[in-house]
């Protein structure tokens, strides 16, 4: 799968999913930026249901990552 | 709405062009039938569309359809959707067919079962193969059905009816299908469909070149390496290439400076399944969730449905409705609809979780009840989302069943067992429900099937009240199944028991008295039908009471007592007739009328009687007693010496039995045709008929035995083996005398005396003799009497009882035994010097053997001629030619006529009083014989026909 969209940058951005089950999925993701590290924060996990689901959590995540201020 | 853009179809030229043949064979006038087998997202369904497309453009009505996986329990659903069967329909025939279907609909009735109804299963197969029929008649009709895989049972049945019924028509049929999964309903109509001649296609993965040649098409530009690296691994199947490439370029594809088209990123190896979700990840929620809850409906669904079960106004249902056709999601097909694909169907129905998919099938169900779905529509829901014990789905499942049940039991069968299986162990009502499930076995055909629902269930602990019901329908099913022995136990268990309901115990009376009678218990029978009689009339059970005054009227003609049969035969019909019921009762009573009658010679009224149980049976739409029927009209016809005509009864006959496994009245057809092949002179057809007689072996009445040892007999003695003829007849005298069975005699009676006397067992001869006199002087009957003064004749070398025998058969229909009779007076006078009488004989019966078209008895009088100085010069056996207008026999003649005044098969069947099965097996004999392949060309020639 490639989840990157153009023009977003992701350098630094760390996603984890953990799977509740695998086929279809089920779980929840957690997306964590650096700063977001630094200060022991991720933000609130995104619950998914179904490979669509996970693929719109994805998306979601990468496109809030274009509205995170990057560190330079 | 809008939908996608079409895509050109890509890389089937050779199959267009043999499906093209197709049409082209149609439009000539032929029958051509194309089965397309492939994977899914092959591309059947667009080459499918192809030929419909370019078929309606060159002036053929267009019939088609596609099967829907959550529609498989839908009576007909496929066939008469593409035949455009609805209530509202313009068509007389084609509202009359979705009345038909409707029959059950809606309606509060309790189980049905094989005793209780009829069923319209056959009735619906025959006006559908009517209508067709009767399409074709006016303008090539073309017939595409699409995911055949998925098609109810009773379609595939109606299509391996269609593949014998419009032979000769300009009809194309080309059906679709996957090659996983395949009921055995599918196996079963695509090898009728092979055995009417169809031909197969099998798609395979696209070509290399076809693969770029589409993708760029979906591109609008040429793909660069790694994309059409990409591509490869999509396997040629083009749904996954477009729904790859689509993918891709919704991703963010870019031009590089070649005007190539390149992925900007490398990809997981592709599935479809996975493919398909990407691409559609991007569609707006609301759109998922209407998706979501279409794909629970099936491959299509309707607005109200989708309203129903999302809870929503159509009208706000709209805008995702619209985006995903936008998308090329959904299409739209009629006023329903339709994923494009049924893999996009699959992957977004796969992509919930089981629980999930439990729970808004349950709901589903529950909301499509409210908008009064169809029984059969909730409880397909109700199939994918109940939990063991839930009482609604319960309910729906066995209602649906008993809707379904009458045009498609293998669909209450299944509905039921689902039905059970959700009922706990302890449920009072599971036994009942397994008993019903046993009906339904019976009334889908699967009598062995039955056999063993009904024996496991009495087999393990059970509730009292369901022990007599189940028995019942025990000893019934093993009674169809052709274990008449077996069956008396259970039957009389029932009877016997007191604790059997008062409707059950008489019922088991009827069935056992019925089971007495095929094991040959005459007596018993007999004693049973008078208690089953008595208490079937205080009861109300008017088939029991008309069974048991067929199987007394059965018993009374066995025994040789005519006048008693024909009075009881003749009480079963008028009760029958007077005794208005659900139960469609009246058909079986007209074949044990219809043999009777012939055994009193009585040949025009036996066949009116049985024509009459025959059209009774297709006008109520019961299968079963066809074969039976079909057997005793083809006997009827060989003993009245109409020897062509009873070829294609017989034929017609076995097909029916074969179809139905009913074979009961197998015996009697395989040794009809075992004796004309051997009169016929076809020795080794004769033996075959023989052996399959045996191969029928103990399933059925023991009634017919003495015909298969009797044209067994006829055999050994045609191949030299006299003492092996002799003692085949002679042991079936013995158990024919045991039984009781002295109508019998009459048949086995004149040669046993003749091979009794060659053998030098002149004390049997006697006894035969005298036994068959015995059954003559009980019954004034001309074939009875002639039987009776022949084996005096035969005993005692007495010319003049021959001759009164002669005068005797004179008076009856049977033509094989007056000329047989009037060979041997022939010999007697020869012997006694009056050799003008004995060629007056032999010519009388040479005669009647040409018109028997009996060439080895002809060899034998020919050479009796001789010896008497007498050459027959150029008259000879008939020996109709195998090929050409001369080969046809008249009913043959005749049909070819009406077949070109543009009659179908069953307006031929009507006009003819015959069955239009028997109508197909003459069409079908006509074409080989004349080497035509449509009824166009056969009017044709016809037209052109020196006419004598």
């Amino acid at each position: 799968m490639s989840p990157a969209p153009s023009g977003g940058d992701a350098d630094g951005m760390e996603v984890r999913i953990s799977f509740e089950a695998t086929d279809p999925p089920v779980g929840q993701l957690w997306r964590q930026t650096p700063s977001e590290a630094s200060s022991d924060s991720v933000t609130r996990p995104t619950q998914f249901s179904g490979w669509l689901g996970l693929l719109r959590a994805l998306s979601d995540a990468l496109n809030d990552c274009e509205d995170i201020p990057h560190e330079q | 709405m809008a939908g996608a853009p079409q895509i050109a179809l890509r890389g089937r030229d050779p199959e267009l062009r043999e499906l093209g043949c197709a049409v082209d064979r149609a439009r000539s006038g032929q029958l051509s039938i194309v089965l397309v087998e492939g994977e899914a997202g092959i591309g059947k369904s667009r080459l499918l569309a192809e030929v419909l497309r370019s078929a309606a453009g060159a002036g053929c009505e267009v019939a088609a359809a596609k099967a829907d996986e959550m529609e498989q329990t839908r009576p007909f659903g496929v066939i008469a959707d593409a035949l455009g069967c609805v209530r509202s329909a313009a068509d007389p025939p084609r509202a009359a067919i979705a009345a038909l279907l409707a029959t059950h609909e809606h309606g509060d009735h309790g189980p049905i079962t094989i005793s209780s109804d009829p069923g319209l299963r056959f009735r619906t197969v025959d006006a559908l193969c009517d209508l067709v029929e009767s399409l074709a008649l006016h303008r090539p009709l073309v017939i595409g059905l699409d995911d055949l895989q998925w098609a109810d049972p009773s379609s595939l049945l109606t299509l391996g009816a269609l593949g014998r019924s419009v032979v000769g028509l300009p009809v194309a049929l080309v059906a679709c299908y996957r090659p996983f999964p395949q009921s055995t309903s599918l196996r079963r109509s695509l090898d009728a469909l092979d055995a009417a001649g169809a031909t197969h296609l099998r798609l395979g993965q696209l070509a290399e070149q076809d693969v770029f040649d589409l993708v760029s098409e979906v591109l609008g530009a040429e793909p660069g390496a790694d994309l059409r690296a990409v591509v490869a691994g999509a396997g040629g199947n083009p749904l996954f290439i477009i729904e790859l490439v689509n993918s891709i370029v919704h991703e963010r594809t870019r031009h590089n400076a070649d005007q190539n088209a390149e992925v900007i990123t490398t990809t997981l190896a592709p599935s479809v399944r996975l493919t398909i979700l990407r691409r559609l990840s991007s569609l707006p929620e609301e759109t998922l969730h209407a998706l979501r809850a279409g794909s629970l409906l099936g491959s299509s669904f309707s607005f109200r449905e989708l309203a129903a079960i999302t809870a929503r106004p159509v009208a706000e249902l709209v805008p995702a409705l619209e985006a995903a056709m936008a998308a090329g999601v959904l299409d739209e097909d009629g006023t329903r609809l339709r994923f494009r694909h049924d893999l996009i169907r699959d992957a977004i129905y796969a992509d919930m979780t089981p629980s999930l998919r439990l729970g808004l099938h349950r709901e589903a169900a529950v909301r499509l009840s409210e908008i009064g779905a169809s029984a059969t529509r909730v409880a397909d829901q109700f199939t994918y989302g109940a939990t063991p014990g839930d009482p609604e789905a319960i309910d729906w499942l066995t209602r649906a069943a008993r809707e379904a049940a009458s045009t498609a039991p293998e669909t209450a069968v299944g509905f039921l067992e689902q039905a059970a299986e959700l009922m706990t162990a302890t449920d009072p009502r599971r036994d009942v429900l397994l008993v019903e499930h046993a009906d339904s076995l019976m009334l889908a055909g699967k009598v062995a099937d039955a056999v063993v629902a009904c024996q496991s269930l009495l087999d393990r602990d059970h509730r009292p009240s369901v022990d007599a019901r189940a028995r019942l329908r025990l000893g019934a099913a093993l009674l169809v199944n052709g274990r008449p022995a077996e069956a008396l136990r259970e039957l009389d268990a029932v009877a016997q028991s007191t604790a059997s309901a008062e409707p059950d115990r008489v019922c088991s009376l009827g069935e056992a008295s019925t089971a007495r009678l095929w094991v040959g218990d005459f007596d018993g029978a007999v004693r049973t039908a008078d208690e089953a009689y008595e208490a079937a009339v205080r009861a109300g059970d008017h088939r029991t009471a008309t069974s048991a005054l067929a199987n007394q009227a059965v018993v009374s003609c066995m025994r040789g007592e005519m006048a008693d049969a024909l009075k009881r035969s003749e009480a079963a019909v008028a009760f029958a007739n007077d005794t208005p019921d659900r139960i469609g009762h009246r058909y079986p009573v007209y074949a044990p009328r219809g043999w009777i009658l012939m055994e009193l010679d009585e040949a025009d009224q036996a066949r009116t009687a049985l024509e009459t149980g025959r059209r009774l049976c297709e006008e109520v739409g019961v299968r079963w007693p066809l074969a039976t029927y079909q057997a005793y009209l083809a006997v009827e016809r060989f003993v009245a010496g109409e020897w062509d005509d009873a070829v294609a009864e017989l034929e017609a006959g076995i097909g029916f039995a074969e179809e139905t496994g009913v074979t009961y009245a197998l015996k009697p057809s395989h040794t009809a045709q075992a004796l004309i092949r051997l009169h016929r002179n076809d020795i080794p057809g004769a033996w075959q008929a023989v052996d399959n007689a045996a191969a029928v072996g103990d399933r059925g009445s023991r009634l017919f035995d003495y015909r298969a040892s009797f044209a067994h007999a006829q055999l050994l003695e045609a191949e030299g083996d006299v003492a092996a003829a002799f003692s085949t007849l002679a042991d079936r005298w013995r158990i024919c005398q045991d039984a009781g069975m002295a109508i019998d005699y009459l048949v086995v009676g004149p040669d046993l005396v003749r091979l009794a006397r060659t053998v030098g067992d002149v004390a049997l001869a006697e006894e035969v003799a005298s036994a068959v006199s015995d059954v003559a002087s009980a019954n004034d009957v001309p074939s009875i009497t002639g039987a009776a003064l022949r084996c005096r004749g035969l005993l005692r070398d007495d010319a003049d009882a021959m001759m009164h025998a002669i005068d005797a058969y004179s008076r009856s229909p049977r033509r094989l035994e007056l000329a047989l009779t009037c060979e041997e007076g022939a010999g007697l006078l020869a012997r006694r010097g009056d050799t003008t009488g004995a060629r007056a004989l032999l010519e009388r019966s040479t005669e009647i053997f040409e018109y028997l078209d009996a060439s080895r008895d002809l060899v034998r009088v020919d050479a009796a001629l001789r010896e008497l100085g007498v050459r027959r010069g150029r008259r000879g056996p008939r020996q109709r030619p195998q090929w050409g207008w001369g080969s046809l026999t008249p009913t043959e003649g005749t049909v070819a006529d009406l077949v070109s005044e543009g009659l179908t098969n069953p307006q031929i069947a009507e006009r003819l009083y015959i069955s239009r099965r028997t109508v197909q097996t003459h069409v079908s004999h006509i074409f080989t014989k004349l080497d035509m392949a449509s009824r166009a060309q056969l009017a044709a020639a016809v037209a052109a026909r020196p006419r004598a």
